[in-house]
């Protein structure tokens, strides 16, 4: 752990943010459908 | 009774004594303990009292000594949290051997242990830090607020005061106890003074008492009457005068006044504004994540090296790196700021808070006369109940303008520019009812051709109920049911021309008959019609159609009648539906209420009661409403709006009220000002944003980075330095341009976009962070720790330091921790231009000259900082070539993404807010 080799430090962090935006749109994606539907 | 107790009681209790004996005291007994004299108080005795007594001013008002300021600045929480990351890194300096021995305490071997790892640096920047947040803050708050104070002087509420036996109008500040006070109609009671003579004078308490019927004050004291606010000839600072005149002398004054000992009590319990609620609930979404990212950061730094004083220190370096230390400044300087743009545009701001309730304000409630007219009556017509012209009519009108002492309206003023008559050699005056907003009507009575005559002036209806008669050239008649509608018709038809139209009425009495009451405006006689006509205002159209455009809807709210609001709202272009009456609203259930005040625009013959309601509805329904006035009528529903506009001439009790003063009564200064209000919130925002998106970010790579890497990822002093330069970069935001667009439309406060701004946002930094650890990592090395080559020129330094357990002590470790200081603070300061404006940052929207030096200033000094003595001491050395290319792709990248991102979001929240899309 505390000598993260190589490229960890890039692999790890770089699917991090992938996920948290696909994330953040997918949940805008589902708000924006709700917002749409008829109440 | 002794002179010593009656001028000078100590404590509230006393105050109220010393106001009911000085009520009870024989005027001239009176006026004697208090120094003074019919004719008003001497120079002598006016310095005397102000030396004793101070200014007449309340605690709220009063000005705080400097060095109470200054400490009061130091009890921020903020700064608490820096002065204790001081007193820490301090100890650190201390010498350990000094502070340790075998039997010492266990704080002090703590001490000594912390002593051993630090050196001075720590606390100078943590020093540097607490001052520019006390001092920069203190010394730019104090600059503008003292301007704002002055420009707050301007509009200060004046009273009439005897002195030396001449009048002179005064500011309310300076009256001492003994100085002898005029008032009439529409005045604020200055201080808690005595009546010494009065006719019809009747006052609200409502402000101290609750109680709403206005009450009728007499010089006479009343014996049966002891409690104070059951005094008939005692008057209390902060009530308003309703109708009538009187001279008091002024027996208590500042904090010796009731209003004074009950600001005492309520000091500080202002009602939090949407604004402060707003402020409030951003500072709690950051400490939420200083918490979880502290907690965080001290875990992982901490279960890794075991070093737990370290851990300690690096997470207060974070907490203070996410700290908006420079959050209350910003906002204090942002809107003095704007409050000194504003009164460039003839705008003054009495509370700076309502400056964002102005800028996101989206109703305008204002009356008819002054904003939509130009409030410059001018007499059309005098007529007989049968609309011809009678110089009688004139005659007699001018007679009761002429003679009345009362607040002398437009009206009034109209009728005496009209003509030029000699009354005071005709008749003389014997005496006067004045105006009230009950009977909506006034009277003089004047010694005329062998009689005295009641001529009484005012509303038609009001007129009508108190005449039994009415007059046609000479001849006198009753007033039969079937001829009252045709007398009215011809006022009818007179309004639904737009004319304003009071009818004029006279009944003789007998010259025995010296002094009149209300009980005599009955059995009138009715003379005729007075018209008046106030011609729209040649702005007035183009200022509806743009407040419109700027996404603010007006509503007319008048207490006129609705024949003349229409004509008015038709001739400058207003659209309305229909005009709804007062009576028409009364008549609602609290519903269909809602939905009127919502459907239409127009509203008339509206009491003050229901303009209040009208704002509150509205209010309750959740607009931002603000409203324009400035009558004695106008004050309630200037309380209850977001917003009270009134303008320099108004009546002192609707300036009073008024959060906002124009110095010219015009809807285009007005919405200068909205525009001016919304580009101070948006420079706000902009700090906000940029706080919230980059501490945001910072969380990821922290984090991130105390887990990944052997060593600390950014030194605490480092931390705090990168936390100083950003701030110092910050302090320009005030004077920066606003994009037009921002100025469009209402701009309200609202915490969720924040929060989907950040989350959106925030993280793009941290990408960039991951991105140099990768370059530092991998391309430079600093993997090898021990292993990675010194340059020569550091050798001795880095043997010097050298701990082999302590991979904090290697080169590696100093390289790494500069590049990020340097990439972190370039972005988060070059990234103040892209999320300051919407639109393609230096080619589309341009900073101002201040925060584009400011930023420029910073990134250079951050820049050349590991190349200069300093850097040593900063823990850093200077970063290989190699480096600098990599940086400025970085800064590039991360421009465009931060960019590209901010588009999107804007293009699909900024489209929702505007159909006001859910607020979570």
């Amino acid at each position: 752990m505390n000598n993260a080799g190589g490229f960890t430090i890039l692999i790890v962090p770089g699917i991090g943010f992938v996920l948290y935006y696909a994330l953040l749109l997918t949940l805008d994606a589902i708000r924006r459908k709700r917002r749409k539907a008829p109440r | 009774m002794d002179k010593r107790s009656l001028t000078r009681p100590s404590s509230s209790s006393e105050h109220e004594k010393h106001l009911r004996e000085s009520c009870f005291l024989p005027e001239e007994e009176l006026l004697s303990h208090l120094e003074s004299s019919r004719d008003g108080l001497g120079d002598e005795a006016v310095d005397e009292g102000k030396r004793r007594y101070g200014p007449n001013i309340l605690m709220s008002e009063r000005k705080k000594s400097v060095i109470a300021e200054i400490g009061e600045r130091f009890l921020n929480p903020l700064v608490i949290q820096l002065l204790v990351i001081l007193v820490v890194s301090y100890f650190m300096n201390l010498d350990a051997s000094a502070l340790a021995s075998k039997d010492s305490g266990l704080l002090l071997r703590i001490l000594a242990y912390l002593a051993s790892c630090g050196d001075f640096i720590t606390p100078s920047v943590v020093g540097g830090m607490i001052l520019i947040s006390v001092f920069l803050g203190y010394f730019q708050e104090k600059r503008s607020s003292r301007a704002a104070d002055q420009l707050r002087k301007l509009v200060q509420a004046t009273t009439i005061v005897l002195r030396n036996g001449k009048e002179e109008e005064l500011r309310m500040s300076e009256l001492v106890p003994g100085d002898i006070v005029i008032l009439a109609a529409g005045s604020i009671i200055p201080a808690d003074l005595r009546v010494l003579a009065a006719k019809d004078f009747f006052v609200s308490q409502s402000a101290l008492t609750g109680e709403s019927m206005p009450v009728e004050k007499y010089p006479q004291p009343d014996p049966s009457k002891t409690e104070v606010f059951d005094l008939l000839n005692a008057c209390f600072q902060g009530s308003t005068v309703v109708s009538g005149a009187a001279k008091g002398v002024v027996i208590n004054t500042g904090m010796r006044t009731f209003l004074g000992s009950i600001s005492l009590g309520l000091a500080g319990a202002n009602e939090a504004t949407d604004f402060d609620t707003g402020v409030k609930k951003f500072v709690f979404l950051m400490i939420r994540f200083m918490v979880i990212m502290v907690s965080l950061c001290f875990f992982i730094v901490g279960l890794k090296d075991h070093n737990w004083l370290n851990a300690i220190l690096f997470g207060l370096s974070v907490a203070v790196g996410l700290t908006p230390e420079m959050l209350p400044m910003i906002v204090t300087v942002c809107l003095s700021k704007g409050a000194m743009f504003m009164s460039r545009k003839k705008v003054i701001v009495k509370k700076l808070k309502s400056i964002q309730n102005l800028g996101a304000m989206n109703i305008l409630c204002t009356d008819k006369t002054g904003t939509l007219t130009q409030d410059r009556v001018v007499l059309e017509k005098h007529v007989d109940v049968t609309n011809r012209h009678s110089d009688d009519v004139l005659r007699y009108a001018y007679m009761n303008s002429y003679y009345q002492t009362g607040l002398r309206n437009l009206l009034d003023l109209s009728i005496l520019s009209h003509d030029d008559l000699d009354v005071e050699r005709t008749c003389k005056k014997i005496d006067e009812i004045p105006f009230d907003f009950q009977r909506k009507r006034m009277s003089v009575v004047i010694d005329y051709e062998e009689n005295h005559v009641l001529i009484c002036k005012g509303s038609v209806e009001a007129i009508f109920s108190a005449c039994d008669r009415y007059q046609i050239d000479d001849d006198v008649l009753p007033m039969i049911e079937v001829i009252k509608n045709d007398i009215m018709e011809e006022y009818i038809r007179l309004s639904s021309q737009g004319y304003r139209v009071l009818a004029i009425a006279y009944r003789e009495f007998s010259k025995e008959q010296k002094s009149f009451t209300v009980q005599d405006e009955t059995g009138l006689v009715l003379l005729g019609y007075l018209a008046f006509f106030d011609p729209p205002k040649d702005s007035a159209e183009k200022a509806i159609s743009s407040l419109r455009e700027h996404g603010v809807r007006v509503k007319v709210l008048t207490g006129d009648n609705e024949l003349v609001t229409a004509k008015v709202c038709r001739d400058v272009g207003f659209e309305f539906d229909k005009v709804v009456t007062g009576k028409e609203l009364a008549a609602l259930s609290p519903e269909e209420f809602a939905k009127a005040i919502t459907a239409y625009d127009a509203f008339a013959h509206l009491t003050p009661d229901q303009k209040e309601a009208i704002i509150k509805g509205l209010r309750a329904l959740g607009n931002v409403v603000g409203f324009m006035g400035d009558g004695i009528n106008d004050a309630a529903a200037m309380k209850a709006a977001d917003v009270g506009v009134s303008v320099d001439t108004a009546v002192d009790v609707a300036k009073e009220s008024a959060d906002i003063i124009l110095l010219e009564k015009n809807l285009l200064v007005l919405e200068a000002g909205i525009i001016e209000g919304r580009r101070t919130f948006n420079n706000i925002i902009k700090y906000i944003k940029m706080g919230a998106s980059s501490n945001f970010g910072n969380m990821f790579s922290v984090v991130g980075a105390s887990w990944f890497f052997p060593f600390l990822p950014m030194q605490p002093v480092q931390i705090l330095l990168n936390n100083l330069l950003y701030d110092f970069s910050q302090t320009a935001i005030p004077l920066d341009n606003v994009d037009p667009e921002f100025a469009a439309k209402p701009q309200s406060w609202d915490i969720s976009f924040i929060r989907r701004f950040m989350l959106w946002v925030g993280p793009i930094s941290s990408i960039f962070d991951y991105a140099t650890f990768g370059l530092m990592w991998i391309l430079l090395k600093c993997r090898l720790l021990f292993s990675l080559k010194v340059p020569d020129s550091l050798a001795a330094y880095f043997q010097s330091i050298y701990k082999a357990d302590d991979p904090n002590t290697s080169y590696a470790a100093h390289l790494f921790n500069t590049a990020w200081f340097v990439e972190s603070l370039l972005t988060q300061t070059l990234i103040v231009h892209i999320i300051r404006t919407n639109k393609i940052p230096f080619f589309q929207s341009r900073a101002s000259l201040a925060l584009t030096s400011a930023t420029l200033i910073i990134m250079v000094v951050g820049g050349t900082l590991p190349y200069t003595p300093f850097a040593q001491a900063l823990g850093m050395v200077p970063l290989p070539a190699i480096f600098w290319p990599f940086c400025i792709g970085y800064l590039v990248l991360y421009s465009f993404l931060t960019h590209g991102v901010k588009t999107y979001f804007n293009r699909r929240f900024e489209a929702e807010l505007a159909e006001g899309g859910d607020h979570e």
